[in-house]
């Protein structure tokens, strides 16, 4: 396994440990509160999580603005006291999100393990169809002017012969690596509107679709396998430079 | 009371699920969605015919959103159903014609791809996120049902093809 540089202020802006699920049949979503009682002292704040779409209407051939359709309730969110861990419980799955200041993966591993096997075992699901390990990082750049590959291997490039100023960055590739796991890699860039510096979103979402047994040791091996993952698109992808802002 | 969080599922598709609720997390999804708009619906070519089934789409959530909207006791559009159509419509690869949306009287949206009569696939949208389908293909009748909960299943994609081939 390849170690990579301990970040003491690792710019993690959420870690992300998710299971979906195949619910039986008869299954309503108010069953989910079933796992209430054993994760109230840890997540006592509690949310109704309901979808919403973008309705999307045409008026003389053009659209105007999408409008927020409430879909009904698919799950609940609990959090932390101190906000900073929260659990969803939806009609699809179990995710366990840690936001910032971010621990450490054994953390959050085991605050997830600790929700999955309360789940299986309230929840009783037929199957775990996908499980996805996600980080999101934020990377402020210090000054106003810079250059991608200061601190991105993978910069944006602008044509030659063309002004090299770029204010937003959006790109997204869905990498196919072993064993049928799949990483969605997004990088993002924007103006931070509060301070006028750049900001670089890595944005990475390593998962597996398959049918596993809810007691398959194969779900945590393969956790640990998106961990490498991450960490390999994560470190290949920042310069010294940017390691350096978070050492 | 209790807080309502709201959590689109249209926002990033394709096997996008693993959900996260921090501000950069929603930014992405606003990124995405801002950039699907631009580049498939602000757009002729790859937006015009999506364009087309959307409209189509919205014209039955307006005359089926009560119930009795056929007078003949159907039930009225279910959500699920309509937002999953929109989710197909948006994420059907661009060699695939997109049909126009029909509505049972169940208030479910159902889609048909037909060549002849022996090479006919037809799905629908059920509940909060069951695919049923049935296929004539010549001499051979498929049916099933599959989950749409991201991607649209492989196998769906694999029998719209057929029709085609």
């Amino acid at each position: 396994m390849t170690t990579y540089p301990h970040l003491l202020n690792a710019p993690i802006e959420e870690a992300v440990i998710a299971f979906s699920v195949n619910l039986p049949k008869d299954f309503q979503v108010k069953d989910l509160l079933s796992i209430k009682d054993s994760i109230k002292e840890q997540y006592p704040h509690e949310k109704e999580i309901k979808t919403a779409g973008y309705k999307l209407e045409l008026k003389n051939n053009a659209f105007i603005p999408p409008q927020l359709l409430d879909e009904g309730l698919i799950g609940y969110l609990f959090k932390s006291t101190d906000e900073k861990e929260v659990v969803q419980l939806r009609l699809d799955g179990l995710t366990f999100s840690r936001l910032k200041p971010y621990t450490n993966w054994d953390d959050i591993l085991k605050k997830a393990k600790n929700l999955y096997d309360i789940y299986i075992s309230k929840i009783k699901p037929n199957s775990v169809n996908r499980i996805a390990v996600r980080y999101i990082n934020h990377i402020k750049i210090p000054k106003s002017e810079f250059s991608f590959s200061d601190y991105i291997k993978t910069p944006p490039t602008v044509p030659a012969g063309l002004p090299q100023k770029i204010s937003n960055y959006f790109s997204r590739m869905v990498i196919n690596l072993e064993q049928d796991i799949v990483a969605n890699f997004i990088q993002a860039h924007e103006v931070d509107k509060k301070d006028n510096l750049p900001i670089i979103i890595l944005d990475i979402d390593v998962f597996k679709t398959k049918d596993f047994e809810t007691d398959s040791s194969e779900i945590w091996s393969t956790l640990e396998r998106f961990r490498e993952i991450k960490n390999k698109i994560f470190f290949n992808t920042i310069t010294n430079k940017t390691q350096e802002l978070f050492l | 009371m209790t807080d309502t969080y709201y959590q689109s599922d249209m926002d990033i598709p394709n096997s996008y699920v693993s959900k996260g609720i921090s501000d950069d997390a929603i930014k992405i999804s606003e990124l995405f969605r801002k950039f699907r708009e631009k580049i498939f619906l602000d757009n002729i070519t790859l937006g015009e015919p999506r364009k087309e089934a959307l409209g189509a789409l919205e014209n039955i959530y307006k005359e089926c959103s009560i119930n009795n909207w056929d007078g003949y006791g159907s039930v009225s559009i279910n959500i699920h159903s309509y937002n999953n159509a929109r989710k197909l419509i948006e994420t059907l690869p661009i060699s695939i014609p997109i049909p126009e949306a029909t509505i049972d009287p169940d208030g479910n949206i159902a889609f048909e791809w037909y060549r002849s009569q022996s090479k006919i696939f037809t799905l629908c949208l059920e509940g909060y996120n069951k695919i049923i389908f049935a296929g004539i293909f010549g001499n051979k009748r498929i049916h099933g049902t599959e989950d749409f909960d991201r991607d649209i299943p492989d196998l769906i994609l694999y029998n719209i093809k057929r029709v085609y081939k």
